[in-house]
């Protein structure tokens, strides 16, 4: 039995992305093109999202154009790929507060968001740092948190207290802090609805871009190499790499059930196509009867 | 592109030395409005139990002085001067966010509204005197990994 389909839906890239920034220790090992992508999950009568990418209106496009993002397409054309629209969403699991995963919460106007508690209090705290230690708010928009307050304004935003199970059935939402920044949040998808899940799937934000980062030199079974950690964490490393042997331990050791949305090779591994604006759509599984909108 | 604008990227002396003292003010407001948005946030969701230490309020307090104290004192050569204007106009409202705040408590829901308005309007003042190519970027990615280019 499988509750929920997964989608991960491409709505802007970079061509030319610094590959030391997915890697760490990648150092002049030249670049790769990153897809930017939010993930949506359908099933028992909801419409959940990890993430919500960045708004392209306004300055969301400076910040884009600096950092040579191309093919920005609203959520309204990108979720029609798989026959929806943003009023569809209910939920959304925000994974961490920089401006391409928190940056467009306007276009969900139905949405209740999910943001660790840590990661508002923590970013408050660091916003009171002197200059010198500035580097750590490399990310953060100031706006994203403004707009959070009318969310929070309209009880629309929950800020959740470390890990939580069920926040819709059999999705969990599992903190990772101090890692890729302090309060992160990965998400669990039991498909199966069990405790125990033996078909769970991990929706992994930025605590993993590329498959390497699992130690999976690609059969997408257990990991046959040592975890690398991605480039940039405003916690440690280590607190990412425990993260890693964490959500792999959750499925089992089966790498390729933990989903990298910066990952090129997705298309590789998951039934996927192209739009027709070029970008890509990922099904990375479909619910009992669910249609696939790739095929 | 805004004269304004057109100056911030100017060799002069006296262009230069404006830059400088307004990108401490556009910062330190920027992370002002983050830190003020960031315990509307906490107030409006968390329980009484757990509500923000009114010491994060006290150290923006703080922060807000000092910048409120270098905005006054901001002048902005020829073109500059509606530039400058903007930033204090900016500090203006960041101001009376903080006031409002500090008054009346954060879980008063009149309060968080008033304050979360000035904060959009200080916001959007911080967005018209935004330049990243003068150093005044609404999101600091100088040093990120994700640099395009």
């Amino acid at each position: 039995m499988a509750q929920y389909s997964i989608w991960v839906l491409e709505y802007a890239y970079a061509r030319k992305f610094h590959k030391s920034g997915v890697l760490y220790g990648a150092h002049n090992e030249g670049h790769v093109r990153l897809p930017y992508c939010y993930t949506v999950i359908q099933g028992n009568g909801h419409v959940a999202m990890v993430d919500v990418g960045y708004n392209n209106k306004e300055y969301g496009k400076e910040i884009a154009d600096s950092l040579a993002l191309e093919n920005w397409r609203s959520p309204r054309e990108v979720l029609a790929e798989v026959g929806l629209t943003p009023e569809d969403v209910d939920s959304v699991f925000i994974s961490h507060a920089h401006f391409d995963h928190f940056g467009n919460v306007g276009d969900f106007p139905k949405a209740t968001f999910y943001i660790q508690e840590r990661e508002i209090a923590k970013w408050v705290w660091a916003m009171s740092l002197p200059d010198r230690l500035q580097w750590v708010l490399t990310g953060i928009d100031t706006g994203d948190i403004l707009r959070g307050v009318e969310l929070a304004r309209q009880k629309r935003l929950v800020c959740v207290d470390g890990n939580r199970q069920d926040v819709l059935p059999g999705i969990d939402l599992h903190a990772a802090l101090d890692t890729h920044t302090y309060g992160s949040m990965w998400v669990a998808v039991r498909n199966d609805g069990r405790e125990e899940s033996q078909d769970c799937w991990v929706l992994a934000g930025d605590l993993v871009y590329k498959f390497e980062n699992l130690g999976d030199s690609g059969s997408g079974g257990a990991p046959d190499r040592m975890y690398i950690p991605i480039g940039l964490a405003v916690g440690s490393q280590t607190n990412l790499l425990f993260t890693t042997e964490e959500m792999v331990r959750l499925v089992g050791n089966e790498t390729r059930r933990v989903i990298p949305i910066h990952e090129e090779r997705l298309k590789d591994r998951f039934p996927s196509r192209i739009s027709k604006e070029g970008l890509r759509i990922s099904e990375i599984c479909l619910a009992d009867g669910a249609k696939s909108r790739v095929g | 592109m805004a004269p304004d604008h057109a100056a911030l990227l100017e060799e002069s002396d006296a262009a230069v030395a404006y830059v400088i003292e307004a990108e401490k003010i556009f910062n330190a407001l920027r992370r002002l409005i983050g830190q003020l948005s960031g315990l509307l946030i906490l107030a409006e969701t968390r329980t009484l139990r757990n509500a923000p230490d009114l010491a994060d309020l006290a150290a923006a307090r703080r922060q807000w002085a000092e910048t409120a104290d270098a905005a006054a004192r901001l002048e902005g050569p020829g073109s500059l001067a509606d530039h400058a204007g903007r930033l204090q106009h900016a500090a203006r409202h960041v101001g009376a966010a903080l006031e409002t705040m500090s008054g009346r408590g954060l879980d008063a829901g009149e309060a968080a509204d008033l304050a979360a308005r000035h904060l959009r309007h200080g916001y959007r003042l911080l967005q018209s005197a935004a330049d990243p190519r003068a150093g005044l970027a609404m999101i600091d990615m100088s040093e990120a990994c994700c640099r395009g280019h």
